[in-house]
């Protein structure tokens, strides 16, 4: 029985040595804290760092910064391990912010101010800074001046269409001004066979959208300062919910709409099985020209709710790097994003996650279809009653209401009844109270 | 007897319906896995063209076989330290004092009550605050620790079922506690042991939530996280033949470990439910 016992130890004991064996190349613990740098570093210069980035890019976009992060190795000796958190960036962010554990970069992924600015560096100084186009500097910085992301991109958010299913439906996208004209284009389409809207239901609609309806001066309602202040009850997101059943009623949706995901709205749009999608950004029309390349696709901004109103794309953080105060690695972590905001760098990363560059510098020879859609909105609707704003939820709500707007998405898609609508507007103000109440308290 | 044939033709359909939900599932992940990647038919029907060259792409992918050796590295430590120490543990729980046992009993259920993810943010804070991120012992350690109320209550049940006569025999033979577990009591509890092993291990396998935060290095992912990166790594879509490939390998051991052994899995569970 000893010699089973021995053997038995043995075998824990050996994969244990074997579990804790590091890696070497990129596990490398031998941390040089906050060492001085020069600001141009040679090669080698950060030999010994071990620099920890978090981020959420996956597909094309995870290919293109893993390339991007090992170049910079070669160049400056460090390593840098990367957590590819994807689709769970978020929940475990908030696990480290939690846990007082945070990466030396991480991906802000839309909330550098609201949500990461007490774990954040400042990096107003930082030479980047200067070169950001004003829409970038409206969504990244603080009161204060503060900067607290090195944001290679960003997005930009607004009704895709279709122009070839257009023409053939004898719509013209650019006389929509009004949500109403928008619902007139969708019959004209269905009339002339096509499904008009590829959207499925989800917060592109439900949020990136609804500022046309709620919080710019001249639509149906501005309760933007209510909303902040956490007076709003809510009732007023009838106007959305009405707007959409009355969508989904027409048929103007797929019938499969609840079950589709990203890839079948871009494909069935790029296909031409539709005309119209609501609330998606540059990014997709460059998928679409991926799936596509003779297709001629195009964005624009959210109809008005009235005609006194204004149409708007909504800006938000696209590709953006934020560096943990706590870091050991400042100094280091400070040159990976000055590297990451290096024309040659940015312009390798845009042109995989499809985003609009936002530095006046890069923008000036950008030539990636998600900057071309953005050029061509910029010159279509140049004479358009339009405005560039923050993206909804990121401007007026507490973090975690996307979600809950996307599930009230499905709920139109699920009942459109009164006693339905009753229960979503319950069921926002329920969560808008809790999250609210939430935020605050921390 | 009519009644009785009406009854089991009820229990017949229901079960027929539970399979097709339990089915479908894999029904979907093996029908997307073996589609071109620009067939966007309906999941449910066939694919146009069937595709096996997704599987052979996915064989090929070096950090597979990374992702296997770490499972069963993971799976191998977890399941000697939950048994090893859970057994132990069971045993000094059936043979100790009433009046400790109830309270350490007490104690045993109150965690088992708990789920993980209650503790995840201050789990996390420890581990990451002792240095142990990235490595599969600690992970495994982590696991077992986790299972061991539950294991040592199962063998505590076990054990209550042996007489105490046999620990009496062993003593007067000479032999001290650890002789008289190791070379009495844990002879006869093989069956429990190897029907705890094949569950630890299948847990253990598919454990997702712990590897997502404490394994970054991707030369120390387990298979759970190299399917999520498949996924992750063909933006959940494009190329989701693929990735679904890749998904239908590595449930594959654990499909076929239980396929092998449900008798015995199911026969413990029902025993481990009646003894005690």
């Amino acid at each position: 029985m000893k010699k089973v016992l021995i053997c038995l130890l043995s075998v824990v004991m050996l994969l244990a040595l074997v579990g804790c064996s590091g890696d070497g190349s990129s596990n490398n613990n031998n941390k040089k804290p906050n060492q001085e740098i020069h600001d141009n570093p040679d090669a080698n210069t950060l030999a010994g760092v071990n620099l920890e980035v978090a981020v959420n890019f996956t597909g094309d976009a995870q290919t293109a910064f893993a390339a991007i992060c090992s170049n910079f190795e070669n160049r400056y000796g460090a390593t840098v391990t990367v957590d590819w958190y994807g689709s769970d960036h978020a929940t475990l962010m908030t696990t480290r912010m939690a846990a007082n554990n945070m990466p030396d970069v991480y991906v802000t992924a839309g909330w550098s101010i609201k949500k990461y600015k007490d774990y954040s560096l400042d990096l107003r100084d930082e030479p980047y800074c200067k070169d950001y186009t004003d829409s970038a500097l409206g969504v990244i910085k603080d009161k204060d001046g503060s900067i607290y992301v090195c944001m290679v991109s960003e997005g930009i958010n607004g009704v895709v269409y279709n122009v070839n299913v257009c023409k053939e439906a004898g719509v013209d996208y650019l006389s929509i001004h009004t949500w109403d004209d928008l619902w007139a284009a969708c019959e004209k389409i269905k009339e002339a066979g096509f499904t008009p809207i590829a959207s499925r239901p989800n917060a592109g609609m439900t949020s990136n959208a609804v500022g046309t309806w709620l919080t710019y001066e001249g639509e149906v309602a501005n309760v933007g300062d209510k909303l902040l202040d956490g007076t709003w009850n809510w009732e007023e997101y009838r106007y959305v919910l009405d707007a959409y059943g009355q969508a989904v009623d027409k048929g103007y949706f797929f019938a499969d709409a609840k079950s589709m995901n990203e890839m079948d709205t871009l494909e069935r749009l790029a296909s031409g099985r539709a005309g119209i999608i609501i609330g998606d950004n540059t990014a997709s029309v460059q998928t679409m020209y991926e799936m596509n390349s003779k297709g001629d696709f195009a964005i624009g901004p959210f109809p008005a709710s009235t005609e006194e109103g204004v149409e708007a794309i909504t800006v938000g953080e696209g590709d953006a790097f934020a560096i943990s105060k706590n870091s050991k690695n400042i100094d280091a972590a400070k040159i990976f994003l000055r590297y990451l905001a290096e024309e040659e760098v940015t312009r390798k990363l845009i042109s995989a996650t499809g985003r609009k560059a936002c530095q006046e510098s890069v923008l000036a020879n950008d030539d990636t279809d998600g900057t071309k859609a953005f050029l061509r909105l910029e010159e279509e609707y140049a004479d358009h009653k339009m405005i560039y704003a923050n993206i909804f939820d990121r401007e007026y709500l507490p973090a975690g209401m996307f979600g809950i707007l996307g599930n009230v998405a499905g709920k139109i898609f699920a009942g459109r009844s009164e006693a339905d609508k009753k229960e979503a507007i319950s069921y926002l103000k329920e969560n808008f109270d809790r999250l609210y109440k939430e935020t605050k308290q921390q | 007897m009519k009644k009785k044939k009406k009854f089991r033709l009820w229990i017949l359909i229901v079960a027929i319906i539970v399979c097709l939900i339990a089915i479908w599932p894999l029904y979907e992940l093996l029908n997307l896995s073996v589609r071109d990647i620009s067939d966007y038919s309906s999941r449910l029907l066939p694919p146009e063209t069937v595709k096996l060259s997704n599987f052979k792409d996915a064989f090929l992918n070096k950090q597979v076989w990374i992702g296997f050796k770490n499972s069963i590295i993971y799976s191998g430590l977890t399941i000697l330290l939950e048994v090893v120490l859970g057994s132990m543990a069971g045993y000094g729980l059936s043979r100790g004092s009433k009046r400790t046992t109830r309270s350490i009993k007490s104690v045993q259920m109150l965690i088992m009550m708990v789920p993980g993810v209650v503790t995840l943010v201050g789990t996390y804070a420890l581990m990451t605050k002792l240095g142990l991120t990235n490595s599969l012992f600690a992970l495994a350690l982590l696991t077992a620790a986790g299972g061991i109320p539950s294991c040592s209550f199962i063998y505590m049940n076990f054990i209550n079922s042996i007489p105490m006569a046999l620990d009496e025999a062993a003593r007067i033979d000479g032999a001290n506690v650890t002789n008289t577990f190791f070379r009495i009591i844990l002879p006869q509890l093989t069956p429990i042991t190897v029907t705890r092993a094949i569950m630890i291990a299948i847990g253990a396998w598919n454990n997702y939530l712990m590897p997502l935060y404490l394994i970054n290095n991707s030369s120390k992912q387990p298979i759970i996280l190299v399917i999520r990166s498949a996924f992750a790594m063909v933006g959940g879509d494009r190329n989701l033949a693929m990735a679904c490939a890749t998904c239908t390998i590595g449930i594959l051991p654990v499909i076929i470990v239980y396929c092998i052994l449900q008798r015995r899995i199911i026969a413990s569970q029902i025993g481990s439910s009646i003894k005690g």
